[in-house]
């Protein structure tokens, strides 16, 4: 099947320098049936399918007077090409929408590709690329032709709006006072022009568009030619004037809170800002900082932590749980284990055991991961945006560039590393602000063996109930720590070969200038982000989260309230046996490991179901019986596999369910043999 | 005489005149995107351990080692920006 795309834009808007990207030695110039110049035309292949390109003269409108803008017009009409890609300019935006308005009122088949965003980027003006679209249905896509940036993700856009079998209407947008004449002509073309949509053909009469006034009947052109000087008569303008006028209200309306210009950082600031942050000492120092107490900010805010661990080694375990409770997901938390305790015993009489428990330990539960992790994704990427939006972020990625390099990484990959500290959620997704796509995979990939806060609870647990030194304790910790940062580095290294082979990504960053973030800017990047893991990781989730309940509760003989006996349990009896050369054969290690997929506390909280008793260092000791058996266990869960969470964003944003599948082979792999190592060797 | 030397030999302040790119296809294609093509006047920003970061065309741009290698330029004096007489 063969895919017809054409270009429409006003001159100037990079829509020749787009149209040869796309088509590159294959333009030619061709005849059109029914259009009267010849136009550019070339073909593309975008994953498998065959596209038709036709680049339309630059035009500011279809109002027939131009010959440009007739002929775009024509082309539409007769042609009717399967998608329309609209080509704005995002430093003029105004001007260039007027026109995309015109194409959407006559067929929504389009994609607008606001371009220069360059260009746009320099001057500091920041477009809401999804605000625009919600507003005008379409998709729209960012793009620098002449950088080839987002182009494939438009031809993407463009592949979608042109199979799609969905009927939209086209754009409506409001006359104010013309509407009641354009209904009046809307019943006169009642059977006349059907291949137009109505409303469209009525208010191109109305403006006299001569191409469509000539396709009417005598008699019923003569009946529009009535109603236009009514217009003239009552109204006292002509009607095209109104019409363009509304349509440029419209566009302001659009416009006026999508569109932000920010203010530049004077030059002699921004050097002395530049000679801390890029100075080669001082500056990863600096940013590393930086990074550390803003993310440190947001994690606080949102789960306390790593401010509680703070608080406490102060001396302040009140304040520490006291700031846990108010934090964020303390807060959610709470809510939802009221919910579930009202939930649970208002229908303890009245429905069965095991439908209480599916509603509260299983879809109350679920619902809850996935909003405890809401605030989370959504302060992350307000931070990372201000990061972004200030320019800050591509300087903290210079800085970084030169010691990441060595393990074929760019700077770029500071931001998920440090993230994945708090949590590997937020971190995958953060893989998003790298241009380069081999890395965002191999950085995606190898993120899990960054230490999230969940698996230093059970690191911390396990070593406190294991080890009696303090000091024993923290040097444990540390090497675990150290050990994960190693095997990130390493499996990043690795990955990258595996996806693509030896070559380390070269950096080549525009930095631009400084500029005071904008807290409308930072707003519409965390927006579509946050919007983006409801959508693709949360339902994922929802759904992991149920068919662990299901595991955990359900046994062969239906229902079952003791976790001895449910399916979790028996495949833990049944996969001992793979933990016994590592000193894990109890089935009940198997059980808190499975239960540890589904998030890492859970091992704890699993180890305190088993061992029958609220305390957290008795219950690790019933269920370890030995030191190398609890550095076994400790290794297992730092590498073994994320938590769902983190592999469903894997999956949304790798993209390709094998490389998540090989990547979670060889975590368990690695996992097996390194606690394998451990178990023999110490 | 004009001398050629890699960018990434140049310290900071020095004003040069890119001649030539070497290096593979996607290479070039890279840095000619960035505006890099031959005859553009740089400077540079900063050269120490890491990416060498200069401006040219008005926009300040960090470049990897490997990439300032493989761009060649030739040293132009403040006073006489062209190049040429030298």
């Amino acid at each position: 099947m063969r895919i017809l795309m054409a270009l429409a834009g006003n001159p100037n808007v990079g829509k020749s320098t787009l149209f040869n990207r796309l088509t590159g030695e294959t333009a030619h110039v061709a005849n059109w049936p029914g259009v009267t110049v010849e136009l550019k035309a070339g073909r593309l292949r975008h994953h498998d399918l065959d596209i038709t390109v036709v680049d339309l003269p630059g035009a500011y409108g279809l109002s027939s007077g131009d010959e440009a803008e007739s002929v775009a017009q024509e082309f539409l009409l007769k042609e009717k090409p399967d998608v329309v890609v609209i080509v704005l300019d995002a430093t003029s935006l105004h001007r260039s929408l007027y026109l995309a308005i015109r194409i959407l009122e006559m067929t929504r088949k389009a994609v607008l590709a606001v371009n220069m965003m360059d260009v746009a980027r320099r001057r500091a003006i920041h477009v809401d690329l999804s605000g625009i679209s919600a507003v005008l249905g379409v998709p729209v896509v960012g793009t620098s032709a002449i950088r080839g940036e987002g182009l494939g993700s438009l031809l993407d856009r463009a592949i979608e709006v042109s199979l799609s079998k969905e009927k939209l209407k086209p754009l409506k947008i409001d006359y104010d006072g013309l509407d009641p004449y354009i209904a009046e002509i809307e019943r006169i073309l009642e059977d006349e022009l059907k291949e137009l949509p109505r409303r469209f053909a009525a208010v191109a009469v109305l403006e006299g568009n001569e191409r469509i006034l000539s396709l009417l009947s005598e008699e019923k052109r003569a009946h529009v030619l009535k109603i236009v000087d009514k217009v003239r008569r009552e109204l006292k303008e002509d009607p095209s004037v109104i019409a363009i006028e509304s349509r440029y209200r419209f566009v302001d309306l659009l416009l006026r809170d999508r569109v932000k210009v920010t203010r530049l950082v004077s030059p002699s600031i921004a050097k002395k800002i530049d000679r801390v942050l890029l100075h080669p000492i001082v500056g990863p120092f600096t940013s590393f900082l930086l990074m550390l107490s803003l993310f440190g900010a947001v994690f606080s805010l949102n789960m306390g932590f790593p401010l509680n661990v703070i608080l406490s080694y102060a001396g302040l375990p009140h304040l520490s749980s006291l700031l846990e409770k108010l934090s964020l997901s303390g807060i959610i938390g709470q809510f939802l284990d009221l919910l579930s305790e009202l939930l649970r015993s208002r229908l303890m009489m009245i429905s069965p055991e095991w439908f209480v428990s599916l509603l509260t330990d299983g879809i109350l539960a679920g619902v809850g991961s996935v909003l405890t992790f809401l605030p989370l994704v959504l302060l992350v990427f307000l931070a990372l945006g201000a990061l972004q939006d200030s320019g800050l972020l591509s300087r903290i990625a210079v800085t970084f560039d030169k010691f990441l390099k060595r393990f074929g990484l760019s700077g770029k990959s500071v931001f998920p590393a440090i993230l994945g500290f708090g949590c590997n959620v937020p971190a995958v997704m953060a893989t998003r602000a790298m241009d380069d796509d081999v890395e965002r995979t191999s950085v995606s990939l190898s993120i899990p063996f960054i230490p999230c806060q969940a698996r230093l609870i059970v690191l911390a647990a396990i070593s406190s109930s294991v080890f009696k030194e303090p000091v024993v304790q923290s040097f444990f910790m540390m090497s675990m720590y150290l050990l994960s940062l190693l095997v990130f580095l390493i499996t990043a290294k690795f990955m990258r070969y595996l996806v693509r082979g030896p070559q380390t990504p070269e950096l080549l960053l525009e930095i631009p200038p400084y500029h005071v973030p904008s807290l409308k800017v930072v707003w519409w990047y965390a927006r579509v982000n946050t919007a983006h893991f409801l959508r693709k990781a949360g339902t994922v989730i929802f759904v992991v989260t149920l068919i662990m309940w299901a595991l955990l509760h359900l046994g062969p003989s239906g229902y079952t309230t003791s976790i001895d006996n449910s399916f979790a349990a028996i495949s833990g009896r049944a996969l001992s046996f793979i933990g016994a050369p590592i000193g894990l054969g109890d089935w009940r290690i198997i059980l808190t490991l499975e239960a540890g997929f589904l998030a890492k506390e859970a091992v704890l909280s699993t180890m305190t179901t088993i061992a029958g008793t609220a305390k957290l260092s008795e219950a690790v000791n019933v269920v370890l019986s030995s030191v190398k058996q609890a550095i076994s266990l400790c290794l297992i869960m730092l590498i073994y596999v994320p938590c769902i969470a983190t592999l469903s964003v894997m999956k949304s944003e790798v993209k390709k369910i094998k490389l998540v599948l090989v990547a979670i082979s060889y975590e368990l792999l690695l996992a097996y043999l390194m606690a394998a190592a451990a178990y023999h060797l110490l | 005489m004009v001398k050629t030397v890699s960018l990434a030999l140049l310290p900071p302040g020095t004003v040069a005149k890119v001649v030539s790119i070497s290096g593979g296809y996607g290479k070039i294609r890279r840095l000619l995107e960035m505006g890099l093509s031959p005859g553009t006047l740089i400077r540079v920003v900063s050269n120490s351990a890491g990416p060498v970061i200069i401006e040219a065309r008005g926009v300040t741009i960090a470049l990897g080692r490997g990439l300032a290698r493989s761009l060649i330029v030739e040293v132009v004096n403040l006073e006489n920006p062209d190049g040429s007489g030298r």
